[in-house]
């Protein structure tokens, strides 16, 4: 009988020490996913003040700005100071923006879903890997690499604080492995007093609501019927309905996630009376083919189904991309 | 009594019968009494029976022919040669009438048919709407992503470089 006890407690043992090697999920590099959870969880409250350098790469141009940012309790505010977009402020509380146009001094208030700050799905479909140290802002920071377990998704690099946990550097790589973005602070202060009214734009500001509003609701809110796909690339879940006000009529956006990357099929219903007769034939006169535009965020594809005027973007390949669009029926 | 000079006037029609029975008679008990409109008369008479007397032209053959093609090619002008006869004709309320119809159209085009927005327009729009979906996912990089969506005149650039 001890025999027996001893044999089940071995092979439970080597059971176990075998996981590691076995299943994908334990496969990954543990202090690389310790720093992320905590960097995920620290984003919004860690105070401090710093300047950044913001490029943003689009085809053969470059775009390019230093920004100022503040950060207390959850809030942050951005200031553009330089480059095209010197002049613009955009004040974030978590639930909406607030951008600040200095020139013509209005404000553009944009509602913003929340989303779950949960790992485990990332996890799922990226390895998470250290590479090195390096210094950011005189910080020393633990490098961590975010790499698509299948190929023709996004791949991300991360430079964290590895006192503050503070996203200190970051370089977004679409889908197709080309740098599009890249962010890093040159100077960082936590120790700063952050005033309150940072946080709050002029009230002689005009107030204007920003038409990329979007407001999280069930199935059964959508006021119309909607088509859902029947494919999807391996890995994406729906991760929810967004009500949102195109030029005429209704739209809802269905939002798919790999954790990293976004599907998002944007599905509108045409308006009523007059301004029906103006939105058939603008789609009479659209682009009735799929098409591709190649961008930061990814690929559109146009199609119509059912009365309904349907938008497929993501970054994800072209393949793909038409597969979706052609099982949404 | 009538005078000369009227019944003078009707006297051709009477010698060939063509006047009513109150104007014959009329002119009968005239010139019973009057020499003058008498000679006329029989003046008259003369020169009717000298016509009378000259042989008649037969019809030529070709002249029922030559009728019918004018019928015919009278019914063959198209409706467009008779609308330009027509505009040629009323060519100011032609006109007029044109550039209203013109004016409607171009109205009707700005006002009903003219989408509002280009599809390119509305694909970048789809874009943003998609792209400020990830704005609270923690890994966004959401300073880039700000000066790319939220600021509308680098989003023409972002537009240009992608054309």
């Amino acid at each position: 009988m001890k025999l027996i006890a001893k044999l089940v407690l071995l092979s439970m043992t080597v059971f176990l020490l075998s996981l590691p090697v076995t299943h994908p999920a334990y496969s990954l590099d543990n202090s690389a996913v310790d720093l992320l959870k905590k960097a995920y969880s620290n984003q919004r409250l860690v105070s401090h003040t710093g300047t950044l350098k913001t490029e943003v790469f689009l085809g053969n141009k470059t775009s390019s700005s230093i920004v100022g940012i503040q950060q207390k309790e959850g809030k942050v505010r951005t200031d553009y100071k330089s480059g095209l977009s010197a002049g613009l402020s955009i004040i974030d509380d978590g639930k909406k923006t607030m951008t600040i146009n200095s020139k013509n001094n209005t404000v553009v208030v944009c509602s913003i879903p929340d989303l779950s700050n949960d790992i485990s799905f990332l996890l799922l479909n990226y390895n998470v890997m250290t590479k090195g140290t390096e210094k950011i802002a005189e910080r020393q920071t633990q490098i961590l690499q975010i790499i698509p377990k299948r190929k023709g998704n996004p791949s991300t690099r991360l430079w964290i604080d590895i006192k503050t946990f503070i996203i200190l550097k970051r370089e977004y790589y679409n889908s197709d492995n080309t740098l599009v973005s890249k962010t890093s602070y040159t100077q960082i202060n936590s120790n700063t007093k952050i005033n309150d009214d940072v946080f709050i734009p002029s009230s002689q500001a005009s107030y204007l609501e920003s038409d990329l509003s979007a407001e999280k609701t069930t199935k059964d809110g959508i006021p119309f019927s909607i088509i859902e796909p029947k494919y999807l690339p391996v890995g994406y879940i729906l991760e929810g309905y967004y009500l949102f006000k195109p030029p005429s009529g209704k739209g809802v956006r269905l939002r798919y996630t790999d954790g990293l990357n976004t599907i998002s099929i944007l599905e509108v219903v045409p308006p009523t009376g007059w301004h029906r007769m103006r939105w058939i034939w603008g789609r009479g006169r659209g682009v009735q083919r799929c098409r591709f535009i190649d961008n930061l965020q990814g690929r559109a594809i146009r199609i119509y189904r059912d009365k309904l005027n349907i938008a497929i973007v993501g970054d994800i390949s072209e393949n793909e991309l038409q597969k979706i669009a052609d099982n949404i029926k | 009594m009538m005078k000369c000079e009227k019944i003078q006037k009707m006297l051709p029609d009477y010698s060939v019968g063509a006047l009513s029975a109150k104007k014959r008679e009329l002119i009968r008990s005239h010139i019973k009494n009057c020499p003058k409109c008498m000679e006329r008369l029989e003046h008259l008479n003369k020169i009717a029976s000298l016509m009378d007397n000259i042989p008649q032209e037969e019809t030529p053959s070709y002249l029922w022919a030559n009728i019918r093609e004018k019928i015919t090619s009278y019914e063959e002008v198209s409706f467009w040669q008779k609308s330009f006869k027509w505009l040629w004709k009323k060519r100011i309320p032609a006109l007029v009438s044109s550039f209203s119809v013109l004016l409607i159209m171009v109205s009707l085009y700005f006002l009903l048919l003219k989408p509002s927005e280009t599809t390119e327009q509305s694909v970048y729009k789809d874009i943003e709407q998609h792209a400020l979906s990830s704005w609270n996912n923690p890994l966004t990089d959401r300073v880039a992503l700000g000066m790319i969506v939220v600021k509308n005149e680098f989003g023409d650039e972002l537009n240009e470089a992608n054309r």
